[in-house]
Parts: C-alpha cells; structure tokens; sequence
C-alpha cells in the first residue's frame, strides 16, 4: 500500500487587531497574510471566499526590532505529517488532532488515544482537512503522553515588543521553524519548533520555576503541567521577556511508510448464459499491524472490498464516441455496487507490530480496495478459462463477460 | 421545474373535465415519471391534473374469468393481493420487482401502460394475458394499445380507468434487469391463457413485442426445449452501454425459456 500524504496543517485562530504581520521580501508569492493589520490569516479560498483555515506550508513569525513579521510558504514536499496539539488555558486542557475524519470514525478510535497523565484531562478535538488513509497512524503517532517538557513547546501567545500581550490578539499559531529542535521518542519523532515569542514553554517552564522560587507551589515540589499552565497565564508571574500563555503542539513525521499486506481470497459464479458475475465467497485475512478498533477496522475493510467489486465488476465512466457526451452521466446508467452484489466477507487479521511507528499500527483504508478488484478478475478468469477466455475488459459486466464468451466460441470454431 | 397549475380532483368525471381545453395540461398518476423529468425541466405542462384523489380508480376486483386491475392501484397493491396471487400469480410478482419499494408505493398500473416506457414491465404482461385495456372513452386490445416508443391508442382527455386480465392457465415473466437502473433489459412474460399462448418482451426493442415463432412452438409443446433453437433477430432491437442489440436478442431467448420452466412449476 502506498502511503498518501497529510497535509502539514496550521492552524492561526485570530481575534481583534493589534497585531501586525505583513510578508517579508522573499517570501512566496503565493503567501496570504491579512495585510489589514488583524491576524486574520488568510489560507484559502473557500466557498465564500478567503478564510482563515488550515494551511499547508510553513508560517515563520518573528519579531523584527519593533514590528512582528511573518512570512508564509508553501511546502513543496507531501511528506507525511500529523498534528496533535495540547493547549492549557485556565484549569482546561485540550487535546487537538489535525487529522480529522474522512470517514474514518476518529472519533472511536481518538477518543482510545487520548491520554490521561496526571493532571491532563484530555479531550479530542479534530478540524477540517486532512489527506490520509494513515491517519490513525499519523495521529496516534503524534498523540504521544505530552509531558511538561519544554523539548514540546512550540508556540505563545503574540505580544508587543514591550512584552505586554497585543490586545485581543492571542494568536495560537503553529509551527514555524527558526529554531528547531527534535526529540525522539521510541518508534515516534517529534519535531518541534518555537519561533514564536521564542522557545515559549521553556519560558513558560521558567515561569512556574520562578512561581516555585516565589513560593508558589513550595520548596523541592515538582511542577506539574497544570501549574505551569496557571502560572504562564499570569501576568503578574512572568519572568521578563516572557510573553505569557501555554501552548503545546508535537508534530509526527513519518519517516518510513506502513507497509500493511495481506490476502484476498474470491469465488465466482458466472451464468453460462447471461454472463452474470455472482461473488459467492470473499475471504480477506489481512495484517494491519496493531488494531485500535476492530470495529472500524472491520468497516474500512468492508467499504474497500465493496469499492474494488464495484471497480472490477460494475461501475464505469462511459463516454460517447463520437460526441465526447457522458453517457454513464447518472445512477440509472452507471452501476453502483448493492447490497446484493456481495456475500457475507469472511474477514481475519494477522497482528505484526509495525516497528516505524510507536503504536505499532499500519494502515487499513484503501486494503480492501486494492486487494478485491484483482482477487475478483482472478476469479472470473479462473472460470471462464475452461471456455477458452483469456481476458475479460473491467468492469467484467455480464455485457462483457458474454462477449468474452462469444468470442472465444468464434475463436474455437475458426 | 416550470410553473403549472396543480389540480387534484375527487372524482373520474372532475378529472376529464379539468383536462378539457388544455392541449398543454398533462395528467399525473403516481408521477414516477413525470415528476423527474418536470423536474428536468424537460416538461413544461400548464396544468397538472393529479388522479391521486380519484378514490374510484384505485382497487382490484374480480369479475368472472378477469381480475380488473383500477388504474390508480399502486404497484405494491397488485404484488400483495390475494386475488391476484389466485388467479394470476406471475402478475403478482411483476408487480413485485418493478424498481424499489418507493417505486412501488407510489406507481401506477395505469400511469405505467399509459408512458410505455420501453422498459416498463406491465406492458409485457397486459399484451402476454391480452388484457383490456379500459378507459374513459371505450376499450383497447393489447395489441392495439401499444403504438411505439412513450405511444399508445390514448386519445386526447382519455384516462386508462382500469385493465382487465383474463386468468392464466400458466405464466411467468423473467426480467434481465439493468445492472444501474433495474429497468428491464429484457423481460419476458409467457402466458397461457383461454385465449392461447402468448409471449411478450419487453425491454428489448422501442416498445413491447410479441415473439410469434416462440407462441406457435409452445402452443404446441409448452415446454422450454421447444423453444431453445428460436433465434430473435437482433434489428431493430435497442443497444446501449449495458447491452448491445445482439446480447438483447439472446437475453430474449434465455429468458423466455427460464419464463417456461418458471410457469410450469
């Protein structure tokens, strides 16, 4: 299976003006920042137009002596990435996935990655764009037990030079990359940046150390995230040059693919006469590594088997000739698989662990549809060699597989 | 979907006169029909005379030899009757297997012979039983009620009333449905009746057709060996992405002959 790529996803939620960003020279042309002076960055063009959203590419924001600048660009890599991000405000804490749903029912399997560490409560949060089959990969990869280490850090709150907090402008921005540092963990790999305010949980980390200095929590007591977080929230408690707030996000890379495999057992029937293709058995015994929810699991293999039958069987895009028109234009012309197309699939799983990844886990989506269509053209083949047939165009219709009959007895008889 | 005038009269005689000096008004049985392709816009009446409230069209009873069929029974009325099942239990189960549920809650047997649609099932069995046809005005044969492609003996302002079925010694229909639509490919209806037998496809060609050679065969010998050699020509037949005209003619074949084995069960 071959891995698709996820967007790289930013996300900038904007409140007020205060704040102002402009492109910087050398950025790319293509760079959308609001040039109105509000952090309202503007990523793509939606139905009604530009509107702040998820955004692939880096987002650089610095501080340029008086001036914050940022600078955006487009990445020109598909690698795979995955964000999960942890945000603290107040007593809340909240876990965000950038790796929302295709249909995948993440919120069955995301809501069994979230962690509980001490004091974090974890919720799941998920958005609206992603790219991937892999996205339980992805994101169980990078929802990896978020520590109060400052490694983690990536983002802050935007404050005006004069170090007090520019007004209604709390910026959650993610991910640029002058300073970066990665950290591995296992199978996972983080890689965190923090340009933003600069290293903004090693501050804020400071500042629960200047909290525990002041008294706050004790002498010789741990801090725990929760504690930093009230203290990065507090203006009184900030160190100087602190630009105050909590903000986590850890990035997965996948640095290898998953490589899931398995086999598709078909048996077909095929009236002689009409050329119908009836599926009467379809075994799958599949490694998808370590299985989250073998209830999405069993669906997603489901839905692929469907959709390859559909390919190998029935559905096709038809154009006229002579006129360019499509004539498969509607569902009374182009063939969708139904219920009655399929027997009941025997499914079975054999769990090897992948080892590139820390949850030990590969993708399932696309299986079934790339196993099925092969294992039913087989099938078909298989019964009609006796009649001398030696290959039938997809999707092998009962049209199709009459003519492929009809001449192979042409053939016999010549 | 243009502007029209709706109009939902109670009775029969409502109904006629409502149509009466509108060239462009146009009757709505179940409108399985004639809703998609107003919603097109491929229609553009100035009036629509919905027979939905007309109670007296709606019903099966039994008279003599004939099972009458009201114009307005849905077919899911005719798939679950028990007189129908009695007497004609193959009408039954056309009834049965035209398009979905929704389909059959809300079409109509009259609505159904009145488009003849190419592909439409009843029209196989009203010319396999040579039914009557029975309207408003008068009555048609099978034979003569069926014109051509979307044409029938329908004047302007006549309304199908009813169809009249003689009962069937044996019958049968088989349909090679379209893989897409579920529309019949082809459909064969074989009947045995008082009258003879009879075989009726439909589907196949631009309207329901008898097959004359296969009726002379079976009137002899009512058995599916007596037909197996009868090849259908396949001019004139329909052709399309699911199926050409020569895989048509030999659904015909097929089909006929799985009609036999199926009516003498």
């Amino acid at each position: 299976m071959r891995a698709m790529w996820l967007s790289l996803c930013f996300l900038v939620t904007a409140c007020g003006g205060g704040a102002r960003s402009s492109p910087t020279a050398g950025s790319p042309a293509n760079a959308a920042v609001d040039p109105s002076g509000e952090w309202a960055v503007r990523w793509d063009r939606g139905p009604s137009g530009w509107q702040p959203t998820y955004f692939n590419g880096t987002l650089d924001v610095w501080r340029d002596g008086d001036a914050w600048r940022a600078s955006l660009g487009f990445r020109e890599s598909v690698a795979t990435y995955a964000f999960s991000s942890l945000t603290v405000d107040g007593a809340k804490v909240s876990v965000a996935f950038r790796a929302p749903s295709q249909g995948q029912s993440n919120d069955q399997f995301l809501i069994k990655g979230t962690i509980h560490d001490g004091s974090i409560d974890g919720e799941a949060q998920w958005g609206p764009i992603s790219w991937t089959p892999f996205r339980g990969y992805l994101a169980g990869a990078a929802h990896r037990p978020a520590r109060p280490d400052p490694a983690l850090a990536i983002t802050g709150v935007v404050v005006n030079p004069d170090g007090t907090p520019a007004p209604n402008a709390v910026v959650t921005v993610v991910a640029g990359n002058t300073s970066s540092r990665e950290t591995t963990d296992g199978g996972g790999h983080f890689t965190v940046h923090s340009p933003v305010a600069g290293d903004a949980l090693l501050y804020a980390y400071e500042a629960g150390r200047s909290a525990r200095a002041q008294g706050a929590f004790g002498p010789d007591k741990s801090v725990t995230l929760k504690q930093v977080a009230m203290a990065a929230f507090n203006p009184t408690k900030w160190p100087k040059n602190f630009e105050g707030g909590l903000y986590e996000n850890a990035t997965f890379k996948g640095e290898k693919d998953t490589f899931p495999n398995g086999c598709h057992i078909c048996e077909v029937e095929i009236d002689p006469d009409t050329g119908e293709v009836q599926i009467v058995n379809f075994t799958a015994v599949d490694d998808f590594g370590n299985i989250i929810n073998p209830m999405v699991v069993e669906g997603q293999v489901h839905g692929g088997i469907a959709q390859g039958v559909g390919q190998a069987l029935l559905e096709a895009a038809v154009y006229d000739k002579g006129t360019g028109q499509l004539v498969s234009g509607s569902y009374m012309d182009y063939t969708m698989p139904r219920a009655e197309n399929f027997p009941s699939f025997k499914l079975g799983y054999k769990v090897t662990p992948c080892p590139h990844n820390p949850l030990g886990v590969k993708g399932c989506g696309e299986a079934g549809a790339i196993a099925s269509p092969a294992a039913v053209m087989n099938a078909v083949h298989n019964a009609l060699a006796p009649l001398g047939v030696t290959h039938v165009e997809m999707p092998a219709t009962s049209l199709n597989v009459w003519q492929s009959i009809q001449g192979a007895h042409h053939a016999a008889a010549e | 979907m243009y502007d029209f005038t709706y109009h939902r009269p109670k009775s029969l005689a409502d109904a006629v006169s409502l149509l009466k000096g509108k060239p462009e008004g146009r009757v709505m049985s179940g409108g399985m029909t004639l809703i998609p392709t107003l919603k097109q816009r491929l229609a553009k009446p100035s009036d629509v005379v919905d027979l939905g409230g007309v109670k007296e069209l709606a019903g099966i009873k039994v008279e003599g030899n004939n099972v009458v069929i009201g114009g307005m029974t849905r077919h899911a009325d005719v798939a679950t009757s028990a007189d129908v099942k009695a007497a004609i239990p193959a009408l039954a189960y056309l009834a049965g297997h035209i398009g979905d549920p929704q389909v059959r809650n809300r079409g109509t047997i009259g609505g159904s012979i009145a488009n003849n649609d190419p592909a439409a099932d009843y029209p196989a069995a009203v010319v396999a039983l040579n039914a009557t046809v029975i309207s408003n005005t008068g009555k048609h044969t099978a034979d003569a009620f069926f014109k051509g492609l979307f044409e029938t003996a329908l004047g302007e302002g006549e309304l199908v009333t009813s169809v009249s079925f003689p009962k069937a010694e044996k019958a049968a229909y088989m349909k090679f449905p379209n893989p897409a639509s579920r529309y019949a490919m082809v459909g064969v209806f074989v009947a045995k009746t008082a009258g003879g037998v009879r075989v009726a496809v439909t589907g196949a060609g631009p309207s329901v057709f008898r097959v004359k050679a296969m009726e002379d065969a079976l009137a002899k010998n009512f058995s599916s060996a007596a037909i197996k050699d009868i090849k259908i020509p396949a001019d004139g037949l329909n052709s399309d992405i699911h199926g050409s005209a020569e895989y048509r003619a030999h659904l015909v074949g097929v089909m006929a002959r799985r009609a036999v084995d199926a009516a003498n069960k």
